[in-house]
């Protein structure tokens, strides 16, 4: 889910929250793929994957009006997910004896991981980005161009300063991380 | 066993409209110990189920509709209860019915102001319902102490919250 994909979640669970209803479509639209995504990783190979999805988004639609404003919005609607999926999986496990506690409990976590790796990554490229663009025009420009063909070595001079440029400021913004 | 993209919708609708119920119903746990201190203050039984009806219902639909009426309620209901709470007491302390229906109207001044304070930015419809549900809540105590009591409740919110609205406008200009 990208960012402006997270923005049109956000404001149509603030809507539906408020009770407008013809905010369910676009809700629905958006929560549906997000939660088959999340479930089929946390319950691969489950052969009650689908109804875990379906009762995943009844769970989740049921408790919208809860949504508050300004909450991450698909880290709550992952949240309230992963609630129902580790209900489900314990309970499955319980009735069948099939799946391992451990096992169960892994999957979960790894499917939250998966998500959480995702945010990260996209949050240190908005963080490049927004280094990016304090440097001067030229080193932008410089750093942007697509490496094609041997290059001169006053070109490969010029990229390596501009990138000992942004590595400073990168440092001097953000940290040593 | 897995449903069709339809059924599924439909099933997450009803989902989400029985979680709007749950939301407007929630109203009760405010709704019903003031309903109690209204008894226990001896308020008449009949009066107070015919109040403590009127505001669940209409509360409560409005809270399902949903918007910025239904938002309106519960601070209405809130406010309501401090002319709830100082009712008593000024009956209790003053010796004419009119003198303590004039502190109740100063107290009742607080909670329209704080009501029109917040219902600054969302209209005046919204104000009315805040209003009105602050009105009910008032009289579930204010009824056994005579109408006296629940006419000073219903000038002090209404001067309270005309009052800052008046200000505002003011100082405004």
């Amino acid at each position: 889910m990208n960012d402006e994909e997270l923005q049109q979640l956000d404001s149509a669970l603030t809507r539906l929250a408020a009770g407008d209803r013809s905010a369910f479509e676009q809700a629905f639209a958006l929560v549906s793929p997000a939660l088959s995504q999340f479930v089929g990783k946390a319950m691969a190979g489950h052969p009650e994957r689908e109804d875990a999805v379906q009762n995943t988004l009844v769970r989740v639609f049921g408790r919208v009006s809860d949504y508050r404003p300004g909450t991450n919005a698909l880290a709550w609607v992952l949240t309230l997910a992963a609630f129902e999926v580790a209900t489900l999986r314990k309970r499955t496990s319980r009735d069948s004896g099939r799946y391992g506690g451990g096992s169960e409990a892994l999957a979960v976590l790894s499917a939250l991981d998966d998500i959480e790796n995702a945010a990260l990554e996209r949050e240190a490229v908005q963080r490049l980005g927004a280094v990016v663009r304090q440097l001067d025009p030229g080193d932008q420009r410089v750093l942007l161009s697509p490496d094609v063909g041997p290059k001169a070595p006053r070109e490969r001079k010029r990229k390596q300063r501009a990138l000992d440029r942004l590595k400073s400021l990168w440092r001097t913004l953000n940290g040593n991380d | 066993m897995a449903m069709t993209e339809p059924a599924q919708q439909q099933a997450v609708r009803r989902a989400y409209e029985f979680g709007r119920l749950r939301y407007a119903l929630r109203m009760l746990w405010v709704v019903l110990p003031l309903a109690c201190v209204g008894l226990a203050l001896g308020s008449s039984l009949e009066a107070l189920l015919c109040l403590t009806t009127l505001l669940l219902v209409a509360g409560g639909w409005l809270r399902w509709k949903g918007g910025r009426l239904g938002s309106a309620v519960l601070p209405g209901v809130l406010a309501g209860s401090l002319p709830l709470s100082a009712a008593p007491v000024a009956a209790g302390c003053c010796a004419m019915p009119s003198h303590a229906a004039v502190a109740l109207a100063l107290i009742a001044v607080i909670a329209g102001a704080a009501l029109a304070m917040r219902a600054r930015q969302r209209g005046r419809a919204s104000l009315m319902v805040s209003l009105g549900a602050a009105l009910a809540t008032a009289c579930l105590t204010c009824m056994s102490n005579g109408p006296w009591m629940v006419l000073g409740a219903a000038l002090g919110l209404l001067a309270g919250s005309i009052g800052l609205l008046a200000l505002r406008g003011e100082g405004r200009q």
